[in-house]
């Protein structure tokens, strides 16, 4: 079908964070839920009000980092957890620094280069469990709104002598027309073979399957880089902060049939010199029968719909009001 | 405050696909889908046009009041059933190749915008000819006018005379398929080398370099015509009905042979049929235009229909001074159809009474109908992908363009909101200097990469209008041909007796010759500061330094390639070709500050030939 996103772009190169979207924009993407519209604000991220250094006199400011399931993607600004947190408790802003198809590392960013001189009263930082992959690369695979394949740069960390060191800054830019340049694996018939024969196991054999294996060990890389970017993260803060990892889709609806254990494990494990409330949505959505719980992303898209948005917001509303209490 | 009354137009599925959109009787967006997909005459369901209506209006799928359709599909299938056991067993290729189309989407259109949009809400079928009938009456300023339409065919009828007064429209006669004045048209175009439905252009454009030798032919043996213009073709030359074939082989042989291979040389023969062909079709017009004229008695005509983009036989109903007013549709082809199913069902199924501007201007906004990008979208364009630009500084921009256009650069002009409609009209345009007599065919070779006889347009002051051409009107939209005048014409012996259509071309012809065609007409765009300020500007500093109030004016694309949409596809199109300067709103590119532009592909496999 002859189905673009959108008939404009709204992502724009950023030298410090790879991307962003493009300021003050409207846009209405097409979308199986039959489209919504997207809009940024002066700061170029998605909100229907300016982002100010100010914030007004008994209001506490709280902000949310994370991807596109923070972000929105998919559904409307006032229909996403941050904007009904802000609707449902009193004297509370809550600014959205979400960013699609980014990694913790660009989060991470987001904060200290635009964020942080915004004075926040509460952190809440939302990884997706597939960010930790994110934050291994040095550029993602893309998608331009005429359904061009094309690799964006971003930065990254390595750990270097038990220090995190920012690599890839300035980040490269895109070439304009690089469609060609996705290497063969990302399509490889080998690829779609292997990945069967997993689905036929785990389906068989009736065993666990591990999405995110990445999270098996404290040893693995891909942990440690993730561990050491939240550590001097909530480190540098000087307001509470809640984490709140995001299971994929198919965890939450079977718990019984995917590994989940081991990304709880892990972030339990992490240790900050200030309080940080970790929220197991895993163990929130449980509260809700499979039907509802296949109801918070859509068939096809699997970011959050709006039911999934406001069982993230229920979860949340009482820890943002302890937390902002204390 | 009470619920506004929004509607939605929708034509597709054979070509051209559209989408409009109207609030309380005002026209807020149209659009063709082809300039999102960036395939010429896109047929298929318009979902990028639809969502970029409801983006320009800013309106949720909730409150759309109702759904248009350009056409009745039962109708259509009524056609093609009678058609297709009329002419059995030959014939069944026809049902084969068009049903499906027609059965597989258009009688499920509204499963196609639930699939979309999530919407299910009433979907209103306004008859094609009723479509193209409303979209040239109440967007025009006449509150009463006579109505012509003339197409190939939409369900049964070809052409149809009506008249529009308030908010009313009523058709008063018909001509039915398979008498079809757009399709004869077009099975001549077809038997000289070009696309149908897309190269009728082309072969009114070749005409004036022809005589008209072949009009008895045609009269005696293709269509026969009575004095109030309603007329038959005669079926025996033509294969559209039993075929999907537009002639057959007694059509070739009444021309003498085979039909010309598409992207061979263009001979004497072909001029000489397009002229022959555009004189019948004016001769056929022209009486059409005088029966309206004779049963509404009306001062005012609109028009609509793809034989309205005849601009030529356009020209020939004003010079015949028929009607003292003129307004034709813009987007005279299917695509218009959409604008005007949506207005048919809120004038004639809402009842609502007829919106008009307050200074007796048309309701169709220049045209300029289609999406824009803001400063900070081209901003992030440019830095985006580190191409090298300049801001120019608001009230240095017309000059700054002007001063280029005068030192002969070729410009590829992005600015505002794009056209509805197949022309170019100062919003995604190449613009240049048209005093140089070269011009012509450099632009078309080097440029726009097509055939060297293919004549361009000029853009002039409206308050000019009349120092250049044998015109007093408005033209905003490009529809009339006008003489060039006569001080302005230099004297011009070749036409018609070469086939070297490179040297007739560049044999200056007039003082502004890269405009002026070889029988001295021009097809004129007025431009008067209302619609498109910022383009009127240009001209007028133009004017300013040359003395000269005209420019070329032509689409913004290369051959085959829809006109383009974003800064992106303009910054392609830019860089494939041999243009000078690229005006992005405020921002100017010049050619020999951009990097070397390297394709993996020849871009020109990218586009179908029309």
């Amino acid at each position: 079908m002859n189905k673009l996103i959108s008939c404009r772009s709204f992502i724009e190169y950023n030298e410090s964070i790879g991307h962003l979207y493009i300021p003050d924009l409207f846009v209405r993407i097409m979308h199986e839920n039959g489209g919504y519209f997207l809009k940024t604000n002066n700061r170029g991220f998605r909100s229907d009000t300016d982002f100010k250094i100010q914030k007004g006199d008994k209001i506490k400011r709280v902000m949310v980092f994370g991807d596109s399931f923070t972000a929105g993607d998919g559904v409307e600004n006032s229909q996403r957890y941050s904007d009904l947190l802000q609707a449902n408790i009193r004297d509370i802003e809550v600014l959205n620094f979400g960013l699609s198809h980014s990694g913790t590392d660009q989060q991470y960013l987001i904060f200290k280069e635009i964020a942080k001189e915004m004075k926040p009263d509460l952190i809440i930082i939302s990884p997706l469990l597939e960010n930790i992959r994110r934050n291994m690369k040095s550029e993602l695979l893309n998608q331009t709104q005429d359904g061009q394949f094309f690799f964006r740069s971003k930065p990254y960390f390595e750990i270097q002598e038990s220090e995190l060191k920012l690599c890839n800054i300035p980040v490269p830019k895109t070439k304009l027309f690089n469609s060609e340049t996705i290497p063969a694996e990302e399509h490889s018939k080998l690829r779609i073979v292997l990945s069967s024969i997993k689905k036929f196991f785990y389906k068989n054999l009736k065993i666990k399957a591990n999405i995110f294996p990445e999270y098996d060990s404290e040893n693995r890389i891909e942990w440690r880089v993730m561990k050491a970017i939240l550590t001097k993260w909530v480190n540098e803060l000087d307001c509470p902060v809640i984490l709140m990892p995001i299971p994929w889709y198919l965890q939450f609806e079977h718990p019984d049939k995917y590994v989940t254990e081991n990304y709880i494990q892990r972030f339990n494990s992490l240790k900050f010199n200030r309080e940080c409330d970790m929220i197991n949505l895993l163990e929130e959505f449980q509260k809700y029968d499979l039907d509802m719980r296949r109801s918070f992303t859509y068939k096809y898209d699997k970011h959050f719909s709006p039911a999934g948005h406001i069982a993230v917001a229920e979860s949340l509303i009482p820890i943002v009001k302890s937390s902002l209490k204390k | 405050m009470s619920k506004r009354n929004v509607i939605l137009g929708v034509s597709c599925f054979y070509h051209d696909s559209a989408a409009a959109l109207i609030i309380d009787g005002e026209i807020i967006a149209a659009s063709q889908e082809e300039r999102f997909t960036r395939i010429k005459h896109d047929s298929r369901f318009p979902v990028n046009a639809i969502n970029y209506c409801l983006e320009e209006a800013h309106i949720k799928n909730n409150e759309i009041t109702a759904i248009a359709f350009y056409d009745n599909p039962v109708l259509s299938l009524d056609r093609i059933v009678r058609s297709v056991i009329s002419g059995y067993p030959e014939s069944k290729v026809q049902w084969t190749e068009n049903a499906p189309g027609l059965i597989g989407y258009k009688l499920f259109l509204d499963e196609l915008i639930f699939d979309f949009f999530k919407l299910k809400i009433p979907i209103l079928y306004s008859e094609h000819h009723f479509s193209h009938a409303a979209s040239a009456f109440y967007p025009s300023p006449f509150d009463e006018s006579a109505i012509l339409t003339i197409d190939g065919v939409g369900e049964w009828s070809t052409t149809t005379i009506g008249y529009g007064s308030g908010n009313s429209i009523e058709i008063s006669s018909e001509i039915h398929y398979p008498h079809s004045l757009g399709l004869l048209y077009s099975a001549i175009t077809f038997y000289c080398g070009f696309k149908v439905n897309s190269g009728e252009y082309k072969l009114m454009g070749l005409a004036p370099y022809g005589k008209p030798v072949f009009k008895d032919l045609i009269y005696e043996n293709l269509i026969s015509v009575k004095g109030d213009g309603s007329y038959k073709l005669n079926m025996k030359y033509f294969g559209f009905v039993k075929s999907n074939s537009m002639i057959n082989d007694d059509f070739c042989n009444l021309f003498g042979g085979p039909a010309r291979k598409p992207e061979s040389r263009i001979t004497k023969k072909e001029m000489d049929i397009a002229a022959s062909i555009q004189l019948v079709t004016e001769e056929i017009v022209l009486k059409l235009a005088k029966e309206a004229k004779r049963v509404s008695n009306s001062a005012n005509l609109v028009m609509a229909g793809g034989v309205a983009l005849n601009c030529v036989a356009n020209g020939k109903i004003l010079e015949n001074k028929i009607f003292e007013n003129i307004w034709i549709q813009p987007a005279s082809g299917d695509a218009g159809c959409s604008l005007g199913a949506a207005l048919n069902v809120y004038y004639l199924y809402f009842k609502k009474p007829r919106v008009k501007s307050s200074d007796g201007r048309d309701m169709q906004k220049g045209s300029l109908l289609g999406i824009s990008y803001s400063e900070r979208e081209i901003e992030s364009f440019l830095h985006t992908y580190s191409i090298p630009a300049k801001k120019i500084k608001i009230e240095e921009r017309a000059k700054t363009i002007a001063e280029l256009l005068a030192s002969q650069k070729i410009i590829g002009y992005f600015s505002g909101r794009m056209e509805f409609g197949p022309r170019s009209l100062g919003a995604r345009s190449i613009i240049g200097d048209p005093r140089d007599a070269k011009m012509q065919s450099d632009m078309n070779l080097k440029i726009k990469f097509r055939e060297s006889f293919r004549p361009f347009a000029p853009v002039v002051l409206r308050e000019k209008v009349n120092d250049y051409f044998e015109l007093n009107e408005d033209s905003p939209y490009m529809l009339l041909v006008s003489p060039v005048k006569k001080e302005a014409r230099l004297e011009f012996e070749n036409k018609g007796t070469s086939e070297d259509l490179i040297e007739i071309v560049n044999i200056p012809r007039s003082i502004i010759p890269s405009v002026t065609h070889v029988d001295y007409s021009a097809r004129v765009e007025t431009v008067d500061g209302v619609d498109n300020p910022k383009f009127y500007d240009v001209i007028k500093e133009f004017y300013n330094i040359t003395g000269c109030a005209v420019l070329i004016n032509t689409s913004f694309n290369v051959r085959g390639e829809p006109i383009v949409c974003s800064p992106k596809d303009a910054y392609k199109c830019f860089m494939r070709t041999n243009m000078d300067v690229l005006v992005l709103e405020d921002y100017i590119l010049y050619k020999e500050e951009q990097t070397e532009f390297k394709e993996s592909k020849n871009w020109q496999d990218e586009y179908a030939l029309d």
